[in-house]
């Protein structure tokens, strides 16, 4: 009943991922469901394919080995004129062989299946924007139009006073002069002073170049004495001659 | 909006905008808590909106007992042109046959995949970790405590499945109903 098995069907040119793909097409192949009988009947092409596998890899070739040795065992027994004995609970390695090649047919199935879903490209996306952060809400109960309104009255009275956009503001001018007569002022109240308490709170480095330019000017004219003990310390500075309130410096810079 | 027969009970409606901010697939459990319901209500309210989603853009896909929302399987190829995304790798028939495996089984041990497919499939198995479709759940009792591995989230999506469930079963046909020997032959 069962269909003539293709003698001539050359078994070396397709590869196959397992024996159990090889086993599976033979059976296939030759249009034999799978059943301890057909696997005895292709037991033969089923070496001889395995035979012709010479460039394949130890590791490959144990996986095909094993399913070989099984397909000779079953067919052996097939040829027997009596089933062999077995056992209680012993496994027909026949059964198990079918078995295990239906169930492995039909993860092929499915695995079709899932090649047809991913050729049809069929996949899913999740969003890829990450969920808002939302900040903490605002409390504006209890605020009314008029209290934005006063705020913004508020504010703006502050900028009043500004000047208009588009104003050059320059760099505040200190001068020599200036500093002259800080020096001049200092020594007449207070009868001496160092470098450092003439200087600002953060004096700016324009600040401390023309207060020193002022002491050197007054240092030139008689006019105050400076000592300096170390290196980088404090200038003290003592008058020479009384200050007069009020008194004019011709100055060659300002 | 014509939304007088809207289908949607309040707790679908509210599951939906839920799931909209969820930055990760949410249990049931998460979801009834937000509401003050129980969970039998999350689940149908997320069959309702399920059901409802079915015509419209977006999926909800199901994994692990957890939901989340996808985009419709139908559209990829619009969402890859709309994100500027590359298409996406296209797996062997060897790859796919080993996941297909995983799905049924999980959580599997690979020495039980390999006894399916009858060879080695270590490399297999460590090519669709590194793709992220299946991953590590955990280990097997019994000698040397082997990993279990599961499938992803990843993996729903990569074939537009919305949960396990909506693989093909898997039903065995027994010795004597195999006649369909057949179909597979090309």
């Amino acid at each position: 009943m069962l269909p003539t098995i293709q003698t001539s069907y050359n078994v070396a040119i397709p590869v196959y991922e397992g024996p159990l793909a090889l086993l599976l097409d033979l059976i296939e192949r030759a249009e034999l469901d799978i059943t301890v009988i057909s696997l005895a009947q292709v037991t033969d092409q089923y070496l001889t394919y395995v035979r012709a596998l010479e460039k394949v890899t130890p590791d490959e070739i144990s996986s095909f080995l094993v399913i070989a040795s099984k397909l000779i065992q079953i067919k052996s027994e097939a040829l027997l004129p009596r089933p062999p004995v077995r056992e209680v609970g012993e496994a027909d390695p026949a059964e198990d062989l079918a078995r295990q090649l239906r169930l492995y047919k039909r993860y092929k199935e499915i695995g079709g299946w899932l090649e047809e879903r991913q050729h049809q490209n069929l996949r899913t996306f999740l969003r890829v924007a990450p969920p808002p952060k939302v900040e903490a809400k605002l409390d504006l109960s209890g605020i009314s139009l008029a209290d934005l309104l006063d705020a913004a009255e508020r504010t703006l009275a502050a900028e009043k006073e500004k000047q208009a956009l588009g104003t050059v503001i320059s760099a505040p001018k200190v001068t020599i002069r200036e500093k002259i007569e800080l020096i001049s002022t200092r020594l007449r109240v207070e009868h001496g002073a160092t470098f450092r308490t003439l200087l600002g709170e953060k004096p700016t480095r324009l600040e401390i170049v023309v207060t020193f330019l002022a002491l050197l000017e007054l240092v030139k004219r008689y006019r105050v004495q400076a000592q300096q003990e170390t290196l980088f310390s404090d200038i003290a500075i003592q008058p020479l001659e009384e200050f007069r309130e009020g008194e004019e410096f011709d100055l060659e810079f300002e | 909006m014509t939304d007088s027969e809207n289908p949607l009970t309040p707790t679908a409606i509210r599951l939906e905008a839920m799931l909209f901010v969820a930055a990760e697939p949410v249990a049931p459990t998460q979801l009834a808590a937000a509401l003050e319901t129980t969970t039998t209500e999350v689940e149908q309210g997320l069959r309702a909106l399920e059901e409802s989603l079915a015509t419209r853009g977006l999926r909800l896909q199901r994994h692990a007992g957890r939901v989340q929302l996808t985009t419709a399987p139908e559209f990829a190829a619009l969402i890859e042109r709309f994100l500027g995304l590359e298409a996406t790798t296209r797996l062997s028939r060897a790859a796919l046959e080993t996941l297909s495996i995983i799905a049924y089984q999980q959580p599997v041990t690979r020495p039980q995949v390999d006894a399916v497919r009858g060879v080695n499939s270590d490399g297999m198995m460590k090519s669709l970790l590194s793709k992220a479709l299946i991953q590590e759940t955990g280990r097997a009792d019994g000698p040397g405590r082997p990993i279990l591995y599961s499938t992803t989230p990843e993996f729903l999506q990569h074939f537009g499945i919305n949960s396990i469930q909506d693989l093909p079963p898997l039903e065995l046909p027994t010795e004597a109903e195999t006649q369909d020997v057949s179909l597979l032959k090309g």
